[in-house]
């Protein structure tokens, strides 16, 4: 029951991650369809409308792809559990980034025909007070997440006696626990480490943003620089709530496990967690797109020899910036001509891969 | 304050941003001792080079109208500005001379060229109370 559950949610979270990448390319972000400058009134004609459909097309067929490779592998391997669960994973991340990549290929090709092109100006402008203007929550409030920490291991220093002996280290992918590990300072405060790991990467990606490019739009300087303002307080406040929700969660894990508590609360919220958080996601991405405050940045001529890749990718060597406000979506991206961005991301993206991969290899039966 | 740099100028941009810095202290919208932005993040908020904002800054500062501290970073000459000395005079005269010949060629008289200078003088100390305020 509880691992049919498990898979749902996994499931659902694969569905709900393919939805939210599948749709925001159709969303029209600075005046760009598929990464290509598409004039307002062009967006009817059917020939651009045919590229949208070609998309969506794709969309789909990658999306059922993958649930019956799962569905496939799953019958073939007698319904284990990764089976049913890795190829749409893994088919529908290719899969969607090969849909968009055709679709700006294809956009691209229109773009050719029927000489489309950015507004070219060489302008640029800055406010000297914008680091003063800014409004980002302040570091300060990332305390709490120190309380809780603190919380979890003050929990556990106070209750060292009633930790039983041996301590459920690693669930497997069903929901059972199939490893357990001798009650040592090691195996009771693990997960305060990882938690305090996680805390930095939060704290890196908050001081980033706070020095990220602010690039403001010289035909509008005033209003796009409010705008600008509003959008990186939005976002400090959402991987604020972010990083406290997980560490929170975390923290409650924590002692779950140490005292024995019951873990069907703790396998459905890391079912729902997942869940939530793309949700928060789609949320924080539809109100910025409601409020306007996605097109600070207007596209330039200019810049266009800088995105790479159809448009994913900022390279410019020229710029300090470690992030700049992302070309093709909503929120900021990394100048990947800068090393200091390859070494967050990996901070970003490899602590938690370490940390499962490190729980694996330490706990392997 | 705004700097506004136009990058397919023919002036390079570090004199650009020199430029409108100076403008600044001349109308008092950048007063002795205010900060400025650190050479990364003005660099990062304009999409330049570090070396270009970084030469800017310099400039000034060899000059003395600006200072350079480890701790507080960028700000305004507090100490007071440097006055009028002769080198200064002798680059003004320097820089008006190839102006005022072109004056002369093209016809304009002496009145009309101090009148010229004198407006631009008053805009640049003016421009306190009007247009770029933020």
């Amino acid at each position: 029951m509880i691992s049919l559950w498990i898979l749902l949610g996994l499931g659902l979270t694969d569905l709900a991650a393919f939805a939210l990448c599948a749709v925001l390319p159709l969303a029209h972000i600075h005046g760009l369809y598929f990464g290509v400058p598409v004039p307002e009134e062009a967006r009817r004609e059917p020939d651009v409308l045919a590229v949208r459909r070609r998309y969506l097309l794709q969309a789909a067929l990658v999306a059922g792809a993958g649930v019956a490779a799962g569905l496939g592998l799953g019958a073939a391997t007698g319904w284990a559990a990764e089976a049913i669960v890795l190829p749409p994973i893994v088919l529908h991340s290719v899969g969607i980034l090969l849909a968009i990549a055709a679709a700006h290929r294809a956009a691209l090709r229109l773009q050719a025909k029927r000489g489309w092109t950015l507004p070219d100006s060489a302008k640029r402008v800055a406010n000297l007070r914008f680091r003063q203007k800014q409004r980002m929550i302040g570091i300060g409030w990332y305390g709490i997440h120190l309380a809780v920490i603190a919380l979890g291991v003050l929990a556990a220093i106070a209750g060292w006696d009633r930790i039983p002996d041996l301590i459920a280290t690693h669930y497997g992918i069903n929901g059972e626990p199939d490893h357990y590990s001798a009650k040592t300072i090691g195996s009771v405060f693990q997960l305060n480490l990882i938690q305090l790991g996680m805390l930095a990467v939060f704290l890196i990606v908050h001081g980033t943003m706070r020095q990220a490019g602010a690039r403001l739009d010289p035909q509008h300087p005033e209003s796009s620089m409010q705008q600008e303002i509003r959008q990186r307080r939005v976002m400090s406040i959402f991987i604020y709530g972010l990083s406290l929700l997980t560490i929170a969660f975390m923290g409650y894990i924590q002692v779950s496990l140490l005292f024995g508590w019951s873990m069907n609360l703790l396998l459905i919220g890391s079912v729902l967690l997942p869940l939530a958080l793309i949700g928060a996601t789609a949320g924080l991405a539809l109100y910025l797109i409601r409020r306007g405050l996605y097109r600070n940045a207007v596209p330039q001529m200019q810049e266009e020899r800088h995105w790479k890749g159809g448009g994913f990718f900022y390279y410019n060597p020229d710029d300090p910036a470690l992030l700049v406000p992302k070309r093709y979506g909503i929120g900021m991206t990394f100048n990947f001509a800068r090393p200091l961005s390859w070494v967050i991301l990996a901070a970003v993206v490899l602590l938690p891969i370490a940390v499962i991969v490190a729980a694996e290899m330490a706990y392997r039966p | 304050m705004w700097v506004e740099l136009d990058l397919q100028s023919d002036v390079p941009i570090y004199e650009q941003l020199a430029g409108q810095l100076m403008e600044g202290m001349a109308s008092g919208r950048l007063q002795p001792g205010d900060a400025l932005p650190s050479v990364r993040s003005l660099a990062s908020d304009l999409g330049i080079n570090l070396h270009t904002v970084n030469k800017a800054y310099q400039a000034l500062r060899q000059e003395g109208f600006l200072q350079i501290h480890r701790k507080q970073g960028v700000v305004v000459q507090t100490q007071g500005m440097p006055g009028v000395t002769d080198s200064f005079v002798a680059k003004l005269r320097r820089q008006l001379r190839a102006v005022a010949a072109e004056a002369a060629v093209r016809g304009m008289d002496e009145r009309r060229f101090a009148e010229e200078c004198r407006e631009v003088f008053r805009a640049v100390r003016g421009s306190e109370r009007s247009g770029m305020e933020e």
